[in-house]
């Protein structure tokens, strides 16, 4: 398992030179996460949305795009989730059922 | 040819695992944190045991938790998660460790009643294992023969043994998440842990033994972990 970090730490750092010299702060990652979302990026692509957002000058456009990406997320996010019906809230009452079995006896 | 796939095995395995993390969306998250429990240790605990040394709440109340987990459906995460609780200190010359691993497959269902607040309900089926490890150092005239002869003076050797015994048992817990960003959270969660532990049949050496009497049968638990997770 140790091992593989090394490779893990490699691939990474090789994905995440792919840079976007033109507009730094409007680049290919940067549009993706605004659009849809932090999750939307795959583990591969978090060193370029990192880089890009690096290699942009203007850090109070940074900050807006961090905030506005983290707050997005947190919408939907809360959106997708909640709902809690059918298996898995089924699940939760049994769960909650045992705790209060055991709470009490 | 048959032997060489068999070594293939793990490769492949871990390749294709690296890969889907890599290249796809996994929504893992990873936890790091503590726990405190109230157990009865019964011979591990030095007012019972004499022989024990001493015990401080840390090692009789602390546990030290980390896990990894996987969204696998919008309300749902699977996962591995591991709780330790650990003691050490000196019997007569020897050291002395005594590890309790909670080891835990968890399955977890949630949802969000309010933006950043989440409410979770887990269910985990566990492996435990026991051990004690004693250190003692001691000299060997068979080495010190050996040694002299090559204008060596005496050394001590540490020779370490260790009695191990695992268990089945059941977690439940209902938790509360705070997400501070998208990414980092932190986790509260109580419930309890059962367990089907018996002093019979610990091993040492390949030798079954009595060990300690602990009664863990069912202990409350609260928990708290710093969540990481993409």
């Amino acid at each position: 398992m140790v091992k593989l970090f090394p490779l893990l730490f490699f691939v990474s750092i090789s994905f995440g030179f792919e840079k976007d010299q033109e507009a730094p702060c409007n680049g290919e990652k940067i549009q993706k996460v605004a659009k849809k979302g932090l999750r939307s990026l795959k583990i591969s692509e978090i060193p370029s949305y990192l880089v890009e957002l690096k290699n942009c000058k203007d850090k109070a456009k940074v900050k807006t795009i961090k905030n506005s990406a983290n707050e997005k997320q947190l919408e939907d996010d809360a959106e997708n989730n909640k709902s809690f019906v059918g298996r898995t809230s089924g699940c939760a009452y049994c769960i909650m059922a045992l705790i209060v079995y055991l709470a009490f006896v | 040819m048959n032997h060489r796939l068999q070594s293939l095995t793990p490769f492949i395995f871990w390749f294709m695992l690296l890969s889907a993390s890599l290249f796809a969306q996994p929504k893992l998250s990873f936890h790091l944190g503590g726990g405190f429990y109230s157990p009865t240790l019964g011979m591990l605990d030095p007012d019972s045991n004499n022989v024990i040394p001493s015990l401080s709440a840390f090692s009789k109340n602390m546990l030290i938790d980390w896990g990894f987990k996987y969204q696998f459906y919008p309300n749902a995460r699977i996962g591995y998660a591991r709780s330790n609780s650990y003691h050490s200190g000196k019997v007569g010359d020897s050291g002395f460790l005594r590890i309790i691993s909670y080891r835990m497959l968890t399955f977890e269902t949630f949802y969000y009643p309010r933006k950043r607040m989440e409410l979770n309900f887990m269910l985990a089926p566990m492996y435990n294992k026991g051990t004690v490890k004693l250190t003692a150092e001691s000299s060997s005239g068979d080495w010190d023969t050996l040694l002299g002869s090559y204008g060596n003076s005496s050394v001590k050797l540490s020779t370490p043994g260790e009695m191990t015994k695992r268990w089945f048992g059941l977690a439940s817990m209902i938790g509360f998440r705070y997400y501070i960003f998208s990414w980092l959270a932190v986790d509260g969660k109580a419930g309890f842990i059962q367990n089907s532990y018996s002093e019979k049949k610990w091993k040492l050496e390949k030798e079954k033994i009595d060990g300690p009497t602990m009664n863990i049968k069912k202990l409350p638990v609260f928990n708290i972990h710093l969540v990481l997770g993409w």
